[in-house]
């Protein structure tokens, strides 16, 4: 292979060579690369191209915190994705990758104009420049930025994987399985709790893979980590690798995104691409370690500019070294070990830059000792090198002169940052720590605990110890005593942390220097902010876009806010940091959406009757959840056609219609009548046993918000029907209604919806038809008068027969345990055949009932109609002294004149069927803008009156009687003329034969 | 009310389902056959008395289960119970003097489907969609909840048994999403690389 692997060390498996091809090329890796290490062993380091100046950008780091590295991953058709990290996709045979935001190649790059012209785009670029003329935002300017906006190209299919979810709950959750997190989990599982360990890499270790030099109980990491994996598989420890922990809510429920096939190259069929898990932990312990910052100069965003510890990495995890010659500058001794161990293979180091004056002695000398030159108190001001790094100057930060130095690689470390974001979502307040530079958790959040490097504990040995103390405490609080493990730690040949937070001002002297690589923001930017009024941080990032978007400024928001801090001549802690949001890295849709795609997106419900209406070519519409029939059209009808011969058979013989979905509630106790009087306008108590009354049900404030039947079976037991959409509302209203407002009345509600299959038959023949199939029910109309109930048997079958209508003409409907609901539907239609009984779906349901003026609650009304307004005064009981509602309905702007009425509108022409929604004006000739008085709330064409018809809530609708009134609509002014809004049988002799 | 007598063929929302894991014993999912399902209300105070005039132990604590005359009762409020029974339980709430006005016992037979889980992946496979720790319920214990946002009723018999009652539309979608879980855990599982 290439001159940059090592013939052996790190974790890739030589014995299984890999191929991928980046932008067309072919190249190798190994078993266990990510992409990026695999790019790094052929000598890639140029990428991508930057969002916003098209710079050219390499690898700079080596984990999630990755911000130049995004690429486009091809798997073929729709399984395209952008903007996966480099550093966090595992290599498998045959992956395809391509480079971003670059035309027409990432060598040669058309928008690096964008560049060579950054003067032109400021922070705040967008506000300055496309103001005016106002009308080029819509048609130049918006259009533009979103066409040069973004990285990666989207996929335009549907997503063709699958997504798996599911909660889980465990008494200690540690997030973080390098060394700290594993030292927690073996704590907290010694005695029986139910403990989970995840991490976002490969595999557990972190860190601990970086530091082959370091001894856990006396053996090598990997040693230790394969005892340490078996002990936690013998207590049951669920172990979760390439999985994120992305948000941390409230009372420890933590969200994680599990990454389940994209390193495979041929996932087996069936299996999902991730899975989201919905954690519910008694106790957390973050132990998320810590990110490397890099330092602020001139040309730090340069491809072969990238973190040491990275460069660290890249050496002992997978064997590849980062470069043949290579400068470090830093502001942290741990940068020493990178450049160390980097010597000690062929890799030539030029010189240790150190920003600090005063670096430790010891970690000075142990580098002069292996022959590395270190210029203590310098910085590197400027970088060369058109698509990678060749050449560094650098000078002391008190003046003098200048040296350069050629390298391909420049390593820099601006020390750590703990990875606060978990312990901050979870409402964690953090604290500054000076010597450290960073911002560590602060004050405990209950049941959370922090530990090692996400502590600012950067020492092994410290965070170990620190871990196994927070693990065992956590498994105490969830009930399980536990005492920490103990561990024999030995750090690493060349473990050294100790930093100081360098002014990034004092670096950033030449050129320009990047503080957020992935939204391209310089130090210059922060400080015009300031200088342009920005006092806040948050607005400082919302203006400058520093540690936004899917980045977070994990690499970024020290070092911003150093910057800040320092141009509003304040310090960092009085400055603040911005808020943290989940989640933690970018999670797909597909793992957010779940079980809710596709045929799961919602609920879909289907009635006892809907496998008749299928197979007999329904057209269905939703309902609420529910898909109802529509229509049953015949060969060559359409909708129109079918739904006027619906109609009219019914007015003429007989039709039949699922009403299945209506709400239904059984009422039962003592106090059954008196609860449903005070909740309906209707008086109630004195409704016979096996009689019907229709109801109104109104809210506090005097609207109507639904309207049913109200069956009596026995003086305490009623059947109540409600509109299908307001079933499960109603439900949950009246059970709050005995709960909290009359728990004195000893009544009680069973939903018995989906107990019934609802079969309406409807029509002067609905009687014959149906009389047959009654056993012991006397159908005759003195006996079973209209609104009224009867309890008995259909051949056999228990059954709840209504004598209602909602059509105006002979109905009943047939209530029968559910799961018979289809064959009685055959048995009736087959009853029905001889008469012409004709199936009917919603929409001549609609017609039907709108020809004799019945409301549809939520159609007709939209919540702020009142029984006048719709003209049912009628069904408020007179001598009722309350209901819910009454009082509203007292009150003066309910009586006052100008309220919207409903009324019937006829069309000048009878072929013209209104728009439902359409506005009404009095004036034909009014200009817009203009108010209103009133608009179209049902419009059809009505095969009993031979011509349109429509009702209306229109302003002092009745008083309007005869009167002239206009549809303006965009081709034309429609005139029609108010009338009553019964537009059929207007005695309603049909609905007593 | 009286069993029909008629020659009506029955059908079900979950008619012709079954899934049955690739591994013996990790996971059968099958739709319960059809039981008698009562929806009863009785007072707090009133519990004992209506027990025992009705001749049928109704348990006062929440998630408990006890069984009498052949039939499971449920308790999921304080005052209110889900009875699950092999048979017709008639005359049980109805025409009893003593029991006037002092219960509510609905049938709703037809109303709500079963679904049994039963083998070691069964609690597993209900997390899916059900929030709740059914890992530490009683046996037998019942608890009124949610799956993926539609109201279910789990009934645990064991460890590795659980049923779950929900209204008849939902079932179908609580059976999609189940047997796609149980499908996805088989691929991952097979699929595992174990690193």
């Amino acid at each position: 292979m290439s001159g940059f692997r090592l013939d052996e060390g790190g974790r890739v498996d030589r014995a299984a060579p890999l191929t991928f091809t980046f932008d067309g090329r072919r190249l190798s890796g190994y078993r266990g690369d990510t992409l990026a290490s695999a790019l790094l062993a052929n000598g890639v380091h140029l990428v991508g191209r930057s969002f916003k100046y098209h710079r050219p950008r390499g690898i700079l780091a080596a984990g999630a915190e990755e911000p130049n590295a995004l690429i486009q991953v091809e798997r073929g058709g729709a399984r395209t994705e952008p903007n996966i990290r480099a550093t966090q996709l595992d290599l498998y045979d045959g992956l395809q990758v391509a480079s971003q935001n670059r035309w027409p190649s990432l060598q040669r790059d058309i928008g690096a104009v964008n560049d060579v012209a950054n003067k032109l785009f400021p922070s705040g670029f967008y506000y300055k420049t496309f103001m005016w003329p106002r009308s080029f935002w819509e048609r130049l300017y918006e259009p533009f930025i979103r066409a040069a906006a973004g990285l990666g190209r989207a996929p335009d299919a549907g997503d063709p994987d699958t997504y798996a979810s599911r909660y889980a709950h465990c008494d200690v959750l540690v997030v973080g399985a390098g060394a700290a997190g594993i030292a927690a989990a073996l704590s907290a599982s010694a005695t029986g709790a139910r403990v989970m360990l995840v991490d976002e890499q490969a595999g557990i270790g972190g860190w601990l893979l970086a530091e082959p030099s370091a001894r856990m109980d006396g053996e090598a990491p990997d040693a230790w980590l394969e005892h340490a994996r078996a002990e936690l598989a013998s207590r049951n420890v669920v172990v979760l690798s390439r999985t994120t922990a992305i948000g941390h809510y409230h009372d420890n429920f933590v969200v994680l995104s599990e990454r389940l096939s994209d390193h495979l190259a041929n996932p087996g069929e069936g299996m999902p691409r991730e899975r989201l898990w919905r954690v519910r932990a008694g106790q957390v312990v973050l132990a998320q370690g810590a990110l490397e910052r890099p330092l602020v100069f001139g040309g730090n965003d340069r491809p072969g500019v990238m973190l040491a510890g990275a460069a660290r990495t890249y050496l002992h995890r997978y064997g590849v070294r980062v470069g043949d010659r290579v400068v470090v500058v830093t502001s942290d001794d741990s940068a020493y070990g990178a450049a160390l161990e980097l010597a000690a293979t062929e890799t030539v180091v030029s010189a240790i830059i150190d920003v600090r004056d005063h670096p430790p002695t010891e970690v000075v000398e142990r580098a002069r000792h292996a022959g590395v030159e270190v210029l203590a108190g310098w910085t590197v001001t400027e970088t060369q090198g058109r698509q990678r790094v060749h050449l560094v100057k650098a000078e002391p930060l008190a003046g003098g002169p200048s040296r350069t130095f050629h390298c391909d690689a420049v390593l820099m470390s601006g020390g750590w940052t703990p990875s606060v974001h978990l312990y901050s979502h979870a409402r964690g307040k953090v604290a500054w720590r000076d010597d450290l530079g960073a911002f560590v958790p602060g004050e405990p959040v209950a049941g959370v605990r922090t530990a090692g490097a996400g502590n600012g504990s950067f020492a092994l040995a410290d965070a170990v110890a620190e871990a196994a103390e927070a693990g065992a405490a956590a498994a105490t609080n969830a009930g399980f005593a536990s005492d920490p493990a103990s561990f024999a730690v030995e750090a690493g040949d060349h473990a050294a942390f100790g930093s100081r937070l360098v002014e990034p001002a004092a670096t950033a002297r030449r050129g320009r220097a990047f503080v957020d690589f992935q939204n391209d923001v310089t130090a210059k930017d922060i400080g015009l902010a300031v200088r342009e009024g920005y006092r806040s941080i948050e607005h400082v990032k919302r203006y400058t876009t520093t540690g936004m978007a899917t980045d977070q400024g994990k690499t970024s928001n020290i070092n911003a806010l150093a910057l800040a801090a320092g141009a509003l001549g304040s310090d960092i802690p009085a400055v603040g940091l911005t808020t943290f949001r989940p989640p933690y890295t970018p999670t797909t849709f597909g793992a957010i959406a779940g079980n809710h795609a596709d045929e799961t997106f919602d609920v879909q419900r289907k009635t006892a009757i809907d496998s008749w209406a299928e197979e007999n070519g329904a057209v269905f519409e939703p309902v609420g959840q529910w898909r109802r029939a529509r229509h049953f059209p015949q060969a060559g009808e359409d909708m129109d056609a079918a739904v006027r011969r619906e109609c009219r058979a019914t007015r003429t013989t007989a039709g039949m219609f699922d009403g299945s979905t209506l709400g239904k509630i059984e009422v039962i106790g003592p106090d059954a009548a008196e609860f449903i009087h005070r909740l309906y306008t209707n008086p109630i108590l004195k409704l016979g046993v096996g009689r019907c009354r229709y109801g109104i049900m109104l809210g506090e404030d005097g609207f109507i918000r639904d309207d049913g039947v109200i069956g009596r079976l026995a003086d305490d037991h009623f059947h109540v029907t409600t509109t299908t959409g307001g079933a499960a509302s109603v439900m949950a209203s009246l059970e709050d209604y005995t709960q909290t407002e009359w728990p004195d009345l000893d009544v009680w509600l069973t939903s018995i919806t989906e107990q019934w299959a609802v079969i309406g038959v409807t029509g002067p023949k609905a009687r014959e038809i149906i009389a047959p199939l009654i056993d012991d029910i006397d159908l005759s109309p003195d006996a079973f008068p209209h609104m009224s109930v009867r309890e008995g048997h259909l051949r056999g079958m228990p059954t709840r027969l209504f004598r209602i209508s909602f059509s105006g003409e002979l109905g009943f409907e047939i209530n029968v345990p559910s799961r018979f609901g289809r064959a009685v539907w055959e048995a009736v239609l087959e009853a029905g055949e001889p008469h012409g009984v004709c199936p009917y779906g919603t929409e001549a349901i609609h017609v039907l009932r709108a020809e004799k003026g019945f409301i549809i609650t939520g159609q007709d009304t939209d919540g702020t109609v009142t029984p006048r307004d719709a003209g049912l005064e009628w069904a408020i009981g007179k001598k009722k002294t309350d209901f819910v509602g009454m009082r509203s309905l007292s009150r003066p702007d309910m009586l006052a004149d100008g309220r919207k009425q409903l009324v019937g509108l006829l069309t000048d022409e009878p072929s013209v069927v209104l728009e439902e929604g359409a506005q009404i004006v009095a004036d034909r000739n009014i200009e817009p803008p203009c108010v209103p008085i009133g608009h179209v709330t049902s419009a059809y064409y009505s095969d009993a009156a031979g011509r349109s018809i429509a009702l209306a809530l229109v302003e002092d609708g009745r008083g309007r009687m005869g009167d002239t009134l206009h549809v303006p609509m965009p081709d034309r002014t429609i005139p029609v003329k108010v009338t009553d809004t019964v537009f059929y049988d207007p005695e309603g002799e049909r609905l007593h034969d | 009310m009286t069993e029909p007598s008629s020659g009506f063929a029955a059908r079900s929302h979950l008619d012709g389902k079954r899934f049955e894991s690739a591994e013996a014993g990790r996971l059968s999912l099958e739709p319960a056959p059809f039981q008698r399902r009562y929806h009863v209300r009785v007072r707090p105070g009133d519990i004992e008395g209506v027990s025992a005039a009705l001749g049928f132990d109704l348990p006062t604590s929440i998630g408990a289960v006890t069984t009498s005359s052949g039939a499971k009762a449920l308790c999921l409020g304080p005052d209110e119970w889900f009875v699950l029974a092999e048979d017709l339980l008639s005359g049980l709430g109805g025409g009893d003097a003593a029991l006037a006005g002092r219960i509510s016992w609905v049938e709703v037979s037809d109303r709500d489907v079963g679904l049994r889980l039963s083998g070691t992946d069964a609690a597993a496979t209900l997390a899916a969609g059900c929030p709740l720790d059914l890992t530490r319920l009683a046996t037998p214990g019942c608890v009124r909840t949610v799956f993926e946002g539609v109201q279910i009723v789990v009934l645990k018999s064991s460890e590795a048994d659980f049923e779950v009652s929900a209204v008849g539309s939902f079932a179908p979608y609580i059976w999609t999403i189940l047997e796609r879980a149980a499908r996805q855990n088989e691929a991952v599982r097979n699929a595992g690389d174990g690193d």
